[in-house]
């Protein structure tokens, strides 16, 4: 169930973004933390040092300069969080947004039903058509759960009294999962969805027939198969 | 001249030939378990404060240990053969786990040990309100035990320590000790409200002629800056619980939507509370490191006025930032993206805090007591705990870990390699002054390393789970997600961290037993509370030194050594 192994253009996006916190975050961190390894070693006290070092106070422009390179960074990840959160939340931005599916997802102690366009339900797997966008109306039955699938959608919660939307499409047919990650009682371990991308002769019999279609799993290379 | 010399005269007439009024108190409230029930001096509070605090730091440490035991690999049953059950009391164990150690462990010990220092530090006597003060602390096991007594009454509050609702409506938490978990929250929030009052009262009106608000030592400006968060804050607390309580006991409609509440309400109450809420459980670290780094680096502090004000903005930022716990919750776009905007922002006076701590020990001459190396510690691993928060304010980001282990990840690197590591500084420094003996160093050194090796592994790999997707608050996991091995890790690392915690413990008893043999001021340190005997006098000093500086002790210290110099040198 790793971001890593997704799928489709919602992932990608999340997954651009993560990666240039990483790489920021990474320099900047690994920086930091090499000076104050060094300034460990390097200061510490040896048998010839004076009573007292020289006694620094402050430097405003140093000061002045940590203040305004990490705020020039943070923003920078800012911008580019928010480009991505547009495309993220709103399945408009999608280019083939005028061919999208709506599926509605309830969330219930202890388990996600889906309604299709035509009205069929599943309870614990939902179905999408491949390279489709899907927008998906999120609510819940009961207390508040949140539809994790990470590999194709990441998340958005399942509040009782409100609909909320997101919406994901899947590059390739496969089988992913997801899990609900916002504490919903004692089966919320359990509450998991299995996520089954199709063909689209295949969703139609699917989604059309109620019929089963048997699926392999996605392929994943990076971490040993996609979320099993 | 003369008449000076006439006055000394008749005082000393007067002190020879009039009586001296003894007040004899009907029982002996210094002594025995009475003079402890009863005391309102700040000192033996504090004492009071950090015993209670450490036993529940333990005790949400063996809740730890068995949430460990149960996740330690896939399709565990550690509690129970039935899983229903299993999960039942695994949440119930998370749950008191997660409220133990920051209700009744991080954000007391700090009023403990604000408690000792603020009043030493500041050169006064007690505390503004030492009745009050009493009354804080004692609410503090009155909390605890109405909290725990959940588990006499067929289960406690077990909705995780953000207890959101409807979660923790009647219908879906029927067990009254979900109302317990509410009402020893509530005697819990009194407890800060007050303290938080009283600190404010005694920083503003107790300080020592020549003290300054910018002589104030870092760790005061931190207590200053919680107590104000703290009653700000905690109201909101009070309140959105109190409406679940009523929601609960007398069918008010707050927050269940089939009968017109909102279910997003709560949040939004208790995330105002909550963040500020974290800013509560680390500045007083920050004030603590910002004292042991400069003592212990020979070095002033780096930037004193921004290291304050980067404080304020903290406390500031920090009621801006709380909807980057709501980034899922379907609140719109622009209202997730300001808040990330503000989250991200709240990362610069923070980076200032690390840049400055790091140019105090710049040039230096750093000297690694037990202290300075809980320090350092604390500046890696918040660092860590820091940079992981980033990911979580990006929206894009936050939307593949949040709710997952990344999210515990990055608590513990902030709260544990933060919080908690800055707690230890602080007991092995301040220890001498509270008891007069030190910690043993060799000891002292074994629970820094264990501690940091332990924690280490304990929580790094909670990263990596967090991005393979494993969510929070799960009692089990099937095996096919490679969650195991790295679950496995993580709960060897607790046990290596439950042994650095029994070094600990042993250090403590077998310094207790040794011989008082601290001196007044044995790291060289600069603030007042190293100006008087280890450990104080009741009433902390006989006489206050005079403050003309950040570091009046250091002072004392040169002008002592310059006079020695000049009788030992006879011109």
């Amino acid at each position: 169930m790793s971001p890593f192994c997704g799928s489709g253009p919602v992932n990608g996006t999340e997954l651009t973004v993560y990666t240039a916190i990483f790489w920021g975050s990474v320099a900047l961190g690994s920086f930091v933390a090499a000076m104050l390894v060094f300034s460990f070693f390097r200061f510490r006290r040896r048998s010839d040092d004076e009573p007292e070092p020289v006694q620094v106070h402050g430097n405003s422009r140093l000061e002045l300069t940590w203040t305004a390179v990490p705020f020039v960074v943070l923003f920078g990840l800012f911008i580019l969080s928010a480009v991505s959160l547009f495309f993220v939340n709103n399945v408009s931005a999608s280019p083939k947004a005028a061919s999208q599916v709506q599926d509605k997802v309830l969330g219930e102690q202890f388990a996600w039903v889906v309604t299709y366009p035509n009205g069929q339900q599943t309870v614990g797997t939902l179905y999408l058509p491949v390279g489709t966008p899907v927008n998906l109306s999120i609510t819940s039955k009961d207390v508040i759960h949140s539809l994790f699938i990470p590999e194709l959608l990441g998340q958005k919660n399942a509040v009782p009294g409100q609909v909320n939307t997101a919406w994901l499409e899947a590059d390739q047919p496969g089988v992913w999962y997801g899990q609900c990650t916002e504490l919903c009682g004692y089966g919320h371990y359990s509450m998991r969805i299995e996520v089954v991308a199709l063909n689209y002769p295949d969703y139609n019999a699917c989604v059309n027939t109620g019929k089963t279609i048997v699926t392999t799993s996605a392929s994943c290379t990076k971490s040993g198969g996609s979320g099993s | 001249m003369h008449q000076e010399r006439r006055f000394r005269l008749l005082m000393a007439v007067i002190d020879a030939t009039l009586p001296r009024a003894v007040v004899r108190p009907r029982i002996d409230k210094t002594k025995g378990v009475m003079g402890w029930l009863t005391t309102v001096d700040h000192k033996r509070i504090a004492i009071m404060y950090l015993y209670t605090t450490v036993f529940f730091f333990l005790v949400g440490g063996i809740l730890a240990l068995l949430i460990r035991i149960q996740l330690a690999e896939p399709n565990n049953s550690f509690f129970s053969s039935n899983p229903v059950a299993n999960a039942q009391i695994y949440n119930q164990i998370f749950t008191m786990h997660g409220t133990t150690m920051i209700f009744l462990w991080i954000i007391p010990v700090w009023a403990g040990f604000g408690n000792y220092f603020v009043p030493l530090m500041i050169g006064a006597r007690d505390m503004a309100f030492p009745r009050v003060n009493a009354l804080s602390y004692w609410l503090i096991p009155a909390g605890g035990l109405v909290m725990y007594s959940g588990f006499l009454f067929g289960g406690t509050g077990d909705a995780g320590w953000t207890g959101y609702v409807p979660l923790t409506e009647k219908l879906y938490s029927p067990q009254v000790g979900q109302d317990l978990w509410i009402l020893g929250l509530h005697l819990l929030g009194i407890s800060s409200m007050l303290g938080g009052i009283n600190f404010l009262v005694t920083i503003h009106n107790l300080r020592a002629p020549g003290m300054t608000w910018f002589r104030l030592p870092l760790f005061v400006w931190s207590m200053e800056i919680t107590s104000a968060l703290v009653v700000l804050a905690s109201p909101f607390l009070a309140g959105a619980l109190l409406m679940v309580l009523l929601d609960r006991q007398l069918g008010t409609c707050f927050f269940d939507p089939s009968c017109g509440g909102n279910a997003l309400l709560y949040q939004l109450l208790f995330w105002f509370y909550s963040h500020p809420a974290v800013y509560i459980m680390i500045l007083p670290s920050f004030g603590l490191i910002s004292e042991v780094i400069p003592v212990f680096s020979r070095k002033p502090i780096f930037g004193y006025r921004a290291m304050a004000y980067s404080m304020a903005a903290i406390a500031v930022l920090g009621f801006l930032v709380f909807i980057h716990h709501m980034f899922m919750t379907g609140l719109p776009t622009a209202v997730t993206m300001t808040f990330s905007a503000t989250s991200m922002i709240i990362g610069v006076p923070t980076g200032v805090k690390i840049f400055n701590w790091l140019a105090t020990m710049w040039g230096g001459s750093i000297r690694f007591d037990t202290p300075m190396l809980f320090a350092a510690g604390f500046l890696v691993m918040f660092l860590i705990g820091g940079i992981d928060g980033v990911y979580l304010g990006s929206v894009p980001v936050d939307s593949i870990l949040h709710g997952t282990y990344w999210v515990v990840a990055h608590i513990h690197y902030v709260l544990f390699g933060g919080s908690v590591f800055g707690v230890f500084a602080g007991m092995y420094y301040w220890f001498p002054k509270v008891t007069g003996r030190f910690l043993s160093e060799r000891l002292g050194k074994l629970h820094f390393w264990l501690m940091l090796i332990g924690m280490n592994l304990a929580f790094m790999p909670m990263h990596v789970l967090g991005l393979l997707g494993m969510p929070r608050r799960i009692a089990t996991y099937p095996g096919g997600d490679g969650w195991g091995p790295w679950n496995s890790v993580s709960t060897f690392g607790a046990f290596v961290v439950a042994i650095s915690i029994t070094v600990f413990l042993i250090n403590f008893v077998v310094s207790m037993r040794a011989p008082k043999t601290a001196p007044d001021d044995p790291w060289e340190g600069n603030s007042l509370e190293w100006a008087t005997t280890s450990p104080p006098p009741p009433h902390n000093f006989d006489v206050v030194p005079e403050v003309r500086s950040l570091r009046p002790v250091r002072d004392l210290r040169r002008a002592r050594r310059a006079a020695t110099a000049e009788s030992a040198s006879p011109a």
